[in-house]
């Protein structure tokens, strides 16, 4: 479950260390072993309805940094 | 007074000025109290811009020299100049005149800052150059999303951030590794200079196959800001526009838009009428004004701030479509002092500055090629009230 900014301290949009570990899973996702990572970044660059179905399939770590901000970074 | 060592002085040790401020130069008058000056420009600085002299007997005459920089305060970048002295003759005094050292050349910066933060500055004794600008050890870019350490962008609101090079040095890491390193240290001449975080982003994506929304910019002195990438909603539209250094800047918008309309009223004239030998009403065309009710996405009180700038801006468009309309934008001003601590979204009330006295249907790509799906597939169209 990723977190939505509620309060005035911003969270980073969901990161990802493993993108090899995504793109499998996108594949998935979209039932299609041919997409490439070029597709998968131009589905993490924006914002849609889609993606956010997406990323309820990971699990988030989430950080905050210095009380400034939230980080969190999603992985399966 | 006695005759002092510099007979040219400016508001601070580098000549930096910004173009939409005052831009005051001292100069020290002649035996006769005249002091006598001339801006150049250009290429080599030979372009004469401005000669005019002032009276100040026995003291420094200052005189604001913005008038002739006005053009440049809505627009990010820089421009260098060079003010000396005179005789009444019009021969200039030459390198002689300025202590060894010295050079009469200033720096012009598009942009301002508010006259609350001159205040302030003049209280600290210190210059918005030094604080921001020229520092590498703080949030030097030319946004006005936020002076602070932590600048937050939605995704959709991306644009490159700007900022002047010369003498600047810093890196930019991502959580784990350093991705990237200027120095613009042997710069001889200053120039504008930008960032776009999110080719960075996707550089760093197809080398290192992580996905980074955090990037931290550093110093050898430590940890000058971080931008942050915030995930947004949806949306197909965007304010962009001009923030007050002159550099551009994007807002989104919601897409519920509210259509209003606005038309003029009949203009009525007179025309003869031969079947009746006498004079009739002509009807003229009516003007359209299109009038768009949005409201912003969802914003936090620091960035309900940052909507200020946009409605302050000279220039500001409507991005819909893959189109800017120039628009007039105002917003309901109670929204925008609330102090709920709650993210709240900001109504925008957006007038098109082309009004039309025409209506043409919308037009679409689609149109343009010959139908080949089936029919079942084709729908009508939407009423889609955005152009």
């Amino acid at each position: 479950m990723i977190i939505k900014e509620t309060t005035n301290t911003p969270v980073c949009s969901p990161q990802f260390s493993d993108l090899t570990e995504v793109l499998s899973a996108y594949r998935t996702f979209k039932d299609n072993d041919a997409l490439q990572m070029s597709h998968l970044l131009a589905f993490l660059k924006l914002p849609s309805t889609e993606r956010t179905e997406f990323y309820s399939l990971f699990t988030a770590e989430v950080v905050v940094i210095s009380n400034r901000y939230t980080r969190q970074t999603l992985s399966l | 007074m006695p005759t002092p060592t510099y007979k040219i002085t400016f508001d601070n040790e580098q000549g930096y000025y910004l173009a939409g401020n005052p831009m005051t130069v001292g100069l020290w008058p002649d035996s006769a109290g005249s002091a006598r000056y001339r801006v150049y420009t250009g290429v080599g600085l030979t372009t004469l811009l401005f000669e005019g002299a002032i009276y100040s007997p026995g003291n420094w005459a200052n005189v604001d020299i913005s008038s002739l920089f006005a053009s440049y305060k809505n627009t990010a970048g820089v421009l260098q100049a060079k003010i000396v002295l005179v005789t009444d003759a019009g021969t200039e005094y030459g390198s002689v005149q300025y202590t060894e050292g010295f050079l009469p050349i200033f720096t012009v910066f598009g942009g301002a800052i508010s006259k609350l933060l001159i205040r302030r500055l003049a209280t600290l004794e210190a210059n918005i150059f030094d604080w921001k600008l020229k520092n590498s050890n703080t949030n030097f870019f030319l946004t006005t999303r936020t002076n602070d350490f932590v600048i937050c962008i939605p995704e959709n609101e991306l644009m490159p951030l700007y900022y002047y090079g010369k003498g600047m040095v810093f890196t930019i890491s991502t959580t784990n590794d350093e991705c990237k390193s200027y120095d613009f240290t042997a710069d001889a001449d200053e120039s504008l200079k930008s960032i776009d975080f999110e080719t960075l982003r996707t550089e760093v994506a197809e080398d290192t196959a992580i996905w980074i929304n955090e990037f931290r910019i550093t110093t050898t002195d430590g940890w000058s800001c971080t931008v942050l990438i915030t995930e947004a909603e949806p949306s197909d539209y965007a304010i962009k526009f001009r923030n007050s250094w002159g550099a551009w800047e994007k807002l989104s918008i919601h897409d519920n838009a509210r259509y209003l309309p606005t038309f003029s009223e009949s203009e009525l004239t007179e025309k003869y009428d031969a079947v009746i030998q006498g004079l009739t009403t002509a009807n003229e065309r009516k003007t359209l004004q299109n009038i768009y009710q949005f409201v912003t996405s969802y914003k936090t009180q620091a960035e309900r701030m940052f909507v200020i700038d946009m409605l302050l801006s000279a220039e500001t468009y409507i991005v819909a479509n893959n189109t800017e309309y120039e628009v007039i934008v105002t917003a309901n001003s109670t929204q925008l002092a609330a102090t709920t601590g709650e993210p709240m979204n900001v109504d925008l009330t957006l007038t098109l500055v082309d009004s039309d006295t025409v209506f043409s249907a919308i037009l679409s790509e689609i149109d343009f090629n010959p139908l080949t799906t089936s029919d079942s597939t084709i729908t009508t169209d939407e009423a889609n009230i955005l152009i």
